[in-house]
């Protein structure tokens, strides 16, 4: 009997080649969408889960908050005592691993890399993470002090073949390193990606941070520390444990201003956004987004496979109503038309799977992902498809089925079917939700699209033009003035600058700051962020001044004893403009001065963040990010002058730079792809949904092909029949537009508050996405009612 | 043996009540051959579509080989009628996507016969209405006087005990016509019940029993001899 069911399906797909081809594409089109997009979320869902104690791994992390107990700032590293002392006082604990990460110059014989991701590692790191240890002991690798472990990818880059066990290396042309160990680096489903392992004990060495520093330091928030624990064990009876903890050891009080929480490992890439991260995480939203638009275009493509197969069972209801009358009972034709359904499904879900192929690459490529293609292979993967298949094929096939075989056999006999087709209110629904998930997805597009181009019109308050940053190193080695100078010997070269941080990155220092209260200095509650700079900065980034003067080489205090704020930092100190902060005494940290200047506000970090206060001051030894302000077209010239002095001044490091802009352009990849993204969705559920109405409006033209022949024996007008044609399908679109928009108003709204500073969504939005899928319908109905309308009627006639 | 006694069947559509039959008693014997007659719109389809299961009747009794049918279900229908009928109808009905092979085989799809025996019984009907040489072949390619030879395979290849023929020659010429009527008489001679519905006097001379319908009621029946 199947054997039958399929030969007629089959049949059936032949003789209406074009309806098949509507009905596979459309589905195998959302199909795709919805394995890639599958493949997505399944990447992000599966961060760190390949290590072995991976549930029972939790990260330490650390809040600071202001006097007024607002947050100030989140960490995901802290201090260097901290793990350590947990594990004593918490005998639960079975191991602590700290690591700190760092980058360096590295040194083998001839070759010399800049290198970022090493990791300075405690040596028991093995037997809490994961690691595939290649060559070397795993347990005594990372034991003694000047030990190092290449990634596998690193070993072959600097040693080729040779054995890496026992090399030295040298790092930052100081200190030698013995290679103890090979391991294979972590896959890219890993919150970090250590290409080097250090020796934890290596840190002990003064020349290096030295032991002070480990058991005392408690500022330097720079350690990663995580903690294995017991199975099932609560953390949260840990976590209670904590601010006592934090009294004991820091300071009495010290819990009124450091929180301590643990983050399980699993957790850290789509749940942790600190302001301190290794590595740019995932957003857990951003999970339920793709897995919503991956069931939105799929639930579309279903709506149009119902659509058609219900319009086109009207040709089939003559073969409904024989094998009613021969005795098939209505289970039996369900499970026909279920069936046909499932074979054209698995179709679509072939050429889905081929698509997947051929399209990984260019996902990969903004999704910034490494999909591979075998995980196509993974056994979730093919259970989910394998649900996938069965779903969509049920769902696709259930409203023809059901409503095919629900007709009385002599009514359909009668051609009763046709009649109950032309009204179907459930198929009219169904159009209107497939438009609705298009114009949501429009609106959602073009709102993005509006926010970007705000971000990149953005007034920051500073110039992002031509201007190139080096990493140099600030030491009492060298006098940095006299590099300047030679720097600005070439003409292209306008200004050059030194901070501790350039701006699009965060400003993440901060420390007390006091001013004049009444007579005496008071501590502020209020958190300033310190950005260290030389008289070369304002000028060179074109930042404004409100009030007073930018540092200057001419005041010899300016070096030592004096401070420029923002507006924001004045305002917040509750001075009432500038000018009133000028010449006021100003205590930040240790350092007492006056307050010789005030810059208009800019735009320092992303504009996802608020303006923060900002107090800008000398401070030697942290100056070490250089800005080179160009003009003019010679850029060539000038980076060659630039490298030319970098490789006279520093033969022991390689020359790098880069532009700032680049650097703005990362600061918002995340929304650029997520518009690419949006865009393309948008794109496919649309197409899908016209295919759709193409279909539907055919097979409509078709069913009223007699009601059309007789209106224009009757005089109807070309033009009228169109608009016959065409205005039920018009109403339903509108009606979407009309659903669609506060839906996509709300979700937006939500999606700009993640900016600080945003635009506003604007009505022309709503207009303009419900222009064009108006117009898109309209294009794609129209291709099909003219064509019906300009029938001669007596061949509409004749054909009944 | 049908036996129909005291049956109505009205039809309520949201506007009008029809009563298409209107206590209707009929009792057709095994062997026998029906012709039902009348006046368009008189209900003999609608009588012919309960006799065979299709519909049920708003009111009365209808015992089909001695089993209550009037209360059953769709699907109870369904399964009884499913072997033990077969239809006729006057625009063939045949499935356009299936061959000639494949459309009088689908009755033993629904009763699940094994291969075999499909096979074989298919062949024997086929070779009987002399359409073996078309087995291959889509309904379209062939006439009308074909098609319906088709449709009577169709509805004699599970051996059915009773077929209902709702104006078998209505589409086709004389001579076609003539010819479906032999094969419908040579079927009732070799025992099958036959209940037809026809407006032409020369098929009802085939039958043994002409019952004249007229606005949902009998109002006589001629024995012919
Ligand atoms: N499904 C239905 N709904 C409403 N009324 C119906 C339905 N089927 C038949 N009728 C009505 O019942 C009456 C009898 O119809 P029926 O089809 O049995 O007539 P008939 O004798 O077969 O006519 P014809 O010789 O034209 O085929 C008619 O008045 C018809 O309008
Ligand atoms: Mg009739």
């Amino acid at each position: 009997m199947i054997r039958n069911y399929l030969k007629i399906a089959f049949r059936n797909l032949l003789k209406h080649k074009l309806f098949s081809f509507i009905n596979i594409s459309g589905v195998a089109i959302g199909l795709t969408c919805f394995f890639l997009l599958a493949l997505y979320v399944k990447d992000e869902l599966s961060y760190d889960r390949f290590h072995e104690k991976g549930d029972r791994i939790y990260r330490l992390s650390r809040t600071f908050l202001s006097m007024d107990g607002t947050v100030s700032l989140r960490l995901g590293h802290t201090a260097p005592p901290f793990g350590p002392l947990i594990q004593q006082d918490f005998p639960m604990v079975e191991q602590v691993v700290r690591m700190l990460e760092t980058g360096a110059l590295m040194r083998y014989e001839e070759k010399v890399f800049n290198e970022e991701n090493i990791f300075v590692a405690d040596a028991n790191i093995f037997d809490v993470f994961t690691f595939d240890v290649l060559a070397g002991n795993k347990n005594k690798a990372l034991e003694n002090p000047f030990s190092i472990m290449f990634s596998k990818d690193m070993a072959e880059k600097y040693f080729g073949k040779e054995n890496p066990i026992g090399k030295i290396v040298k790092m930052n042309n100081q200190l030698d390193y013995t290679v103890t160990g090979v391991y294979a680096p972590l896959p890219a489903q890993s919150h970090f990606h250590p290409q080097f392992l250090v020796s934890f004990s290596t840190l002990n060495d003064n020349r290096v941070y030295g032991v002070e520093a480990l058991t005392n330091n408690w500022g330097n928030n720079s350690f990663s520390t995580y903690l294995l624990l017991p199975e099932k064990y609560d953390v949260n009876t840990m976590v209670k444990a904590f601010p006592d903890f934090q009294n004991r050891h820091i300071e009495p009080r010290a819990s009124a201003f450091s929180v301590l929480d643990l983050m399980k490992l699993t957790d850290i890439h789509l749940y942790s956004h600190l302001d301190s991260e290794i590595e740019a995480n995932g957003d857990v939203q951003y999970v339920y987004l793709f897995t919503a638009i991956a069931f939105f275009i799929l639930v579309i493509a279903c709506i149009n496979y119902m659509n058609l197969a219900t319009a086109t069972s009207a040709t089939r209801a003559k073969e409904i109503g024989m094998r009613k009358v021969i005795g098939a009972d209505r289970g039996q034709l369900i499970y026909q038309f279920l069936s046909e359904s499932m074979l054209l499904v698995s179709v679509s879900v072939l050429i889905a799977i081929l698509l997947v192929l051929l399209f990984i690459p260019a996902f990969n490529d903004f999704t910034q992902k490494q999909l591979a293609i075998d995980s196509l292979l993974d056994p979730y993967f093919i259970v989910m498809m394998l649900v996938i298949w069965l779903f969509t094929g049920l769902v696709a096939g259930s409203y023809p089925a059901f409503f095919m075989t629900s007709i009385h056999p002599l009514g359909i006999l009668k051609g009763q079917i046709g009649s109950s087709l032309k009204n179907g209110g459930l198929r009219q629904m169904l159009v209107v939700i497939q438009f609705a998930i298009a114009v949501v997805l429009m609106i959602s597009t073009a709102v993005v699209y509006s926010q970007m181009k705000f971000v990149k019109n953005y007034k920051l308050g500073y110039t992002t033009d031509q201007i190139v940053l080096l990493n140099m190193p600030d030491d009492s080695t060298f006098d940095f003035e006299s590099v300047r100078q030679r720097l600005k010997q070439n003409g292209s070269i306008m200004k050059v600058g030194r901070s501790s941080r350039i701006p699009s990155g965060r400003l993440l220092d901060s420390w007390g700051a006091s001013v004049m209260k009444g007579d005496t200095m008071a501590p502020t509650d209020i958190t300033i962020k310190s950005l260290s700079v030389d008289e070369g900065f304002i000028p060179t980034y074109k930042i404004e001044m409100a009030a007073g003067r930018n540092f200057s080489r001419n005041f010899s205090t300016d070096k030592t004893n004096a401070f420029v704020l923002n507006e924001t930092a004045v305002r917040t100190l509750g001075w009432k403009g500038a000018a009133e902060a000028i010449g006021k005494r100003f205590k930040y940290g240790e350092i007492q001065g006056q307050i010789i200047g005030v810059t208009k506000d800019f735009y320092f970090e992303s504009l996802h963040q608020q303006v923060a206060p900002i107090v800008m001051f000398h401070q030697p030894g942290r100056l070490h990010r250089v800005s080179v302000q160009l003009a003019g077209s010679e850029i060539k010239g000038a980076i060659a002058h630039i490298r030319a002095i970098w490789e006279e001044r520093f033969p022991d490091i390689p020359f790098e730079y880069e532009f700032l802009d680049q650097r703005f352009g990362q600061l918002y990849a995340v929304e650029q792809t997520q518009q690419t993204l949006f865009g393309l969705f948008a794109g496919i559920a649309i197409l899908i949904s016209c295919l759709g109405l193409l279909g539907l409006s055919m097979f409509m033209a078709e069913l009223r092909t007699k009601e059309i022949g007789v209106r224009k024996v009757l005089g109807a007008s070309v033009v009228s029949m169109v608009s016959l044609l065409s205005k039920d399908y018009l109403k339903l679109v509108l009606i979407a537009i009309v659903i669609a928009s506060p839906i996509a108003w709300y979700s937006m709204q939500l999606w700009l508050e993640n900016f600080a500073y945003h635009t506003e969504i604007h009505w022309g939005v709503f207009l303009l996405a419900g222009g064009i899928s108006i117009a898109i319908a309209l294009i794609t109905i129209s291709f099909q009612s003219i064509k019906t309308a300009r029938l001669s009627p007596v061949k509409s006639l004749r054909s009944e | 043996m049908l036996l129909i006694t005291n049956l109505q069947k009205i039809f309520a559509t949201e506007e009008v009540e029809t009563t298409a039959l209107n206590g209707i008693d009929l009792t057709i014997n095994d062997g026998e051959f029906v012709a039902i007659m009348g006046p368009s719109g008189c209900g003999k389809s609608t009588l012919l579509n309960i006799i065979g299961l299709l519909d049920n009747p708003s009111s009365g009794s209808y015992n089909f080989y001695g089993s209550d049918v009037e209360k059953m279900s769709e699907r109870q229908r369904a399964q009884l009628r499913k072997g033990n009928v077969g239809f006729v109808f006057q625009s063939f009905n045949l499935i356009d996507e299936l061959t000639v092979f494949e459309n009088v085989e689908l009755p033993l799809l629904y009763l699940k016969e094994p291969i075999k025996q499909r096979n074989e019984m298919v062949e024997a009907t086929l070779k009987r209405m002399n359409m073996m040489h078309r087995r291959n072949h889509f309904p379209q390619q062939l006439s009308g006087g074909q098609q319906q030879r088709v449709a009577i395979a169709r509805a004699v290849v599970a051996k059915p005990k009773l077929i209902l023929a709702d104006e078998p020659t209505g589409n086709l010429d004389s001579a076609n016509g003539k010819d479906v009527m032999n094969l419908l008489q040579e079927l009732n001679e070799e025992g099958t019940t036959i209940a037809m519905v026809t407006h032409s006097p020369y098929d009802a001379s085939y039958a043994h029993r002409t019952v004249n319908l007229f606005d949902g009621k009998i109002v006589t029946e001629n024995f012919h001899v």
